[in-house]
């Protein structure tokens, strides 16, 4: 009797002990599913469940050979599920973010500058150095100075004329990124005279676009002849633009020609139609100068007659305004997130995309979609061919220019380089002087909640922070595992398992399981979930991606 | 040289105790050497905005791409002027290509209309309003007077650029806009100025006399007592042109004034500021331009001040 005493403390301690610990690990796995065929649903999602604490299975309604590579995007890193729930989605989610990344968000003095610090407890290799600033100038002049001076160690775009100055330094190093991006000029086909295909086509032969690369673009820029960039998968050289092999008297005389027909004749005041050209005034790799280049495609359609009226706006409030279809006549671009077809053509012409455009054409949509699913190359590359054709001859935008640019670094920093899809990982580089290492970019980030974000500037800050399942190779692009130490795929490509890496902790301390990576899909997946709330709610990227969300709202 | 004629008619006239207004300022403003000088640069302002289009040697809106004697590459291109030794097969432009490959010299002249008009119709607006609610307020007293006078103290007690954006902000950018929001924000110093003059005034027995000779108020204020405030406010109106231009030229260097095409000192000074140390002649000429305008009116202004002063100048 007495022993049995003596151990009864021990074995209501082992009962407490497993009392408190059963719970955790028996926590129910997240599951979450829909039916392919559910009336109004153009996603591609059917399922995504958590297996077991570590396993996580996403079951797609038709093949996806892209999938790794978007799930590498940083729009779809993972969130911690219990700081999910805690800000409701949205909040201090987009002020506050807690991942998984290599450094963790020290403090961010809004309209100054981003500091971040070192993740100490790091799974990986972890960063070099211990801080890590963020500042943004939208001048590529001021950068410049900034950099001579020594104020920063790192900017990005240097201004078309500065090429020159920072090769001939022999403290600072430029480093070149191709121009996988692409400039153009959109118009919403619901807004006159845009609702008229013959007003789209003449402009589409009316701009001179080598007249703006040659004089507006830093070396190493093309004249777009589609909207796929050259180097990336889905650019059809099998594709020629509508106006090629034409001379500029003969463009504009076809255009003049379209215009009459379309019922817009020259008016008594020597005009056409008058339009309102809008553009955010910041510099990107797609468009190093945009005020110039907007008055000189004003200074082009004036030959036509056609008055363009210019209107600079707010960058957020001119992406949200563009998504919702409000702005008729725009200048944007894109620069690849991913290398792929996908990242371009789906995001802005396929079926869950946007309404920047207006309405969607069923000849793009179409095989946008029955590209998405096939896995063999060669037939996929045969369907963008008629994808690209529609886009040329339907006309939802004009394709200007790929954009070369660059970044220029201190010489002495090791480990600098610039990456084509513009997210440089600040974790690889060393800055032999001191303990940081000060980046100058073009503008602040929008919010570090980047499921719902789109600007480049923004990625590039949330993905020092969070992380994704997979990551893209330094150099090559090829996803790689990050936090998934492994995936596979069945053998039609709709199913994908992704094993999670073991030891992998969040900035606030608790472990990344199976749960946090479902919820993080699921919020932006579901737009019925209660935390599908981000910054303005749009996650613009997921319905782009993967093709829309689940309980879509009911269109207006 | 009816002027010089007239000048000496009225330096007769003054030994017999009469003499002109206008004329006494006019000799008065020709002592005054500085006066002298911004009134040339007015003029020549003048002349040249009306002129624009003779002067010019292009088409300001009109990028010189793939026209004859112009070797890419165009934008930014420095200044060619022959005179100077530029090779003769190029093209002149005296003050270069500017970002859009546009002549830089006719945009710099064209801006002048833009400038002017700015000036000289948001101070006329400014001036009229201001002057108006400044007699009344001055003449009627009381609540009236410190209803109007209160109102006026919290339009300047606004920064007056910052109240400017405020105003364009709420009415959208444009040139129209710009002169309407810089006409509201300096009518309180036309308001103010008129009714100094107008409390100064309306004791005065002459007023005293009209009134009693039951004159109604309208004409007492309008022939009697606004003269006398005519003199200040002239000094004020001019000026005040040159802030306003000076003004213009910062909404437009915010994207808020002129819309591009148009040229516009400010605006071609903001889309060439990041070019200072590359094309130093991008920023140069407008940027002198603004400053001989502004300094034109400003001498001008003083110059009136002084010629006015009875404690100055008289003998």
């Amino acid at each position: 009797m007495r022993s049995v005493l003596r151990v009864m403390p021990l074995f209501v301690l082992l009962l407490a002990l497993s009392v408190a610990l059963v719970p955790a690990a028996a926590q129910d796995m997240m599951s979450y599913s829909t039916d392919c065929a559910t009336e109004g649903y153009t996603g591609t999602f059917q399922s995504v469940e958590a297996v077991d604490a570590m396993t996580v299975k996403f079951t797609l309604c038709s093949p996806d050979p892209a999938f790794p590579a978007k799930v590498a995007f940083s729009a779809f890193s993972i969130q911690p599920s219990e700081y999910l729930e805690a800000t409701g989605g949205g909040g201090d989610l987009i002020t506050s973010p807690i991942g998984t990344g290599p450094y963790k968000l020290e403090r961010w003095d809004q309209g100054n500058e981003m500091v971040l610090t070192r993740n100490e407890d790091y799974w990986g290799t972890p960063a070099i150095e211990p801080t890590v600033i963020f500042r943004w100038n939208a001048e590529a002049t001021a950068r410049l100075l900034e950099l001579q001076s020594g104020n920063i160690d790192g900017m990005d775009n240097p201004a078309q004329g500065d090429f020159g100055v920072i090769e001939a330094d022999p403290n600072l190093a430029l480093y070149l990124r191709s121009g996988t991006n692409v400039f153009y000029l959109g118009m919403n086909n619901r807004i006159a005279p845009f609702d008229s295909l013959e007003v789209r086509q003449a402009l589409a032969y009316a701009i001179d676009r080598e007249r703006i690369v040659a004089n507006f673009y830093p070396p190493g820029s093309s004249a777009a002849t589609q909207f796929m960039p050259p180097s990336i998968f889905g650019f059809t050289g099998e594709v020629k633009p509508l106006d090629d092999g034409m001379t500029v008297d003969e463009k504009l005389a076809k255009a003049a020609e379209l215009l009459d027909a379309a019922g817009y004749p020259v008016g008594d005041d020597g005009t056409r139609f008058s339009v309102t050209i809008n553009y955010r005034d910041v510099v990107r790799g797609y468009l190093p100068s945009p005020g110039v280049v907007a008055q000189d495609i004003q200074a082009q359609l004036a030959q036509l007659g056609v008055v363009v009226n210019i209107e600079v706006m707010e960058s957020g409030a001119f992406l949200d305004a563009s998504d919702a279809g409000q702005l008729a006549f725009y200048m944007l671009g894109w620069g690849a997130d991913y290398p792929d077809a996908t990242n371009f053509l789906d995001f802005h012409f396929g079926e869950g995309s946007s309404d920047q455009f207006g309405d969607k054409f069923p000849e793009i949509t179409e095989p946008l979609k029955q590209a998405a699913s096939l896995a063999d190359t060669a037939e996929r590359y045969q369907i963008y061919i008629q994808a690209n054709e529609a886009i040329r001859d339907l006309v939802p935008m004009i394709a200007i220019a790929h954009g070369g640019n660059g970044a220029a670094f201190q010489a002495r920093i090791a480990g600098a380089y610039a990456s084509d899809i513009g997210a440089e990982q600040f974790a690889l580089m060393e800055d032999p002087n001191d303990d940081n290492l000060v980046w100058m970019q073009n503008a602040e980030p929008i919010g570090l909640y980047c499921a719902d974000e789109t600007d480049g500037e923004t990625l590039r800050a949330c993905e020092q922070i969070n992380e994704s399942l997979l990551a893209y190779e330094v150099g090559t692009g090829r996803p790689i595992g990050r936090l998934a130490s492994d995936w596979t795929a069945s053998d039609d490509l709709t199913e994908w398992t992704f094993t999670l890496r073991e030891g992998v902790k969040f900035h606030d301390g608790s472990d990344l399981d199976a749960n946090d990576v479902v919820l993080s899909y699921v919020v932006q997946w579901d737009a019925a979930n209660p935390l599908h709330v981000g910054r303005d709610g749009n996650f613009t990227y997921f319905s782009g991606l993967f093709g829309g969300f689940m309980n879509p709202p009911a269109s207006e | 040289m009816d002027n010089v004629i007239s000048l000496e008619l009225s330096n007769q006239g003054k030994n017999q105790r009469t003499y002109n207004f206008w004329l006494e300022l006019l000799g008065n403003l020709r002592r005054n050497r500085s006066a002298v000088t911004g009134f040339i640069i007015i003029a020549l302002l003048i002349m040249i905005a009306i002129f624009a289009s003779v002067i010019t040697t292009h088409d300001p809106l009109l990028p010189m791409f793939g026209l004859p004697g112009e070797t890419p590459p165009l934008p930014r291109k420095a200044p060619c002027i022959h005179l100077l030794g530029c090779n003769a097969e190029e093209a002149q432009h005296l003050m270069g290509l500017d970002l859009n490959a546009r002549d830089l010299f006719s945009r710099v002249i064209f801006g002048s209309r833009t400038s002017l008009v700015v000036g000289v119709f948001s101070v006329s607006f400014a001036i009229t309003i201001g002057t108006l609610l400044g007699l009344i307020g001055g003449y009627a007293g009381g609540w009236i007077d410190n209803i109007i006078m209160r109102l006026m103290d919290v339009m300047l007690a606004f920064p007056s650029l910052l109240l400017a954006i405020t105003i364009v902000t709420i009415r959208g950018p444009g040139l129209e806009n710009a002169l309407l929001a810089i006409a509201i924000v300096s009518i309180p110093q036309y308001a103010r100025v008129t009714r100094s003059s107008v409390l100064k005034v309306k004791e005065e027995e002459f007023v005293t006399a009209e009134r009693s000779l039951g004159a109604e108020s309208w004409r007492i204020v309008f022939i009697h007592i606004l003269p006398h405030a005519l003199t200040p406010l002239i000094v004020q109106a001019t000026l005040g042109i040159g802030g306003a231009v000076l003004e213009a030229a910062g909404l437009a260097f915010l994207g808020l004034g002129a819309q591009p095409p148009t040229p516009e000192w400010g605006f071609m000074l903001s889309e060439a500021r990041a070019y200072i140390f590359t094309s130093p002649h991008l920023v140069f000429f407008p940027g002198i331009a603004i400053t001989l305008t502004v300094l034109g009116f400003n001498l001008l202004g003083d110059g009136l001040r002084d010629a006015l002063d009875p404690r100055l100048n008289r003998d």
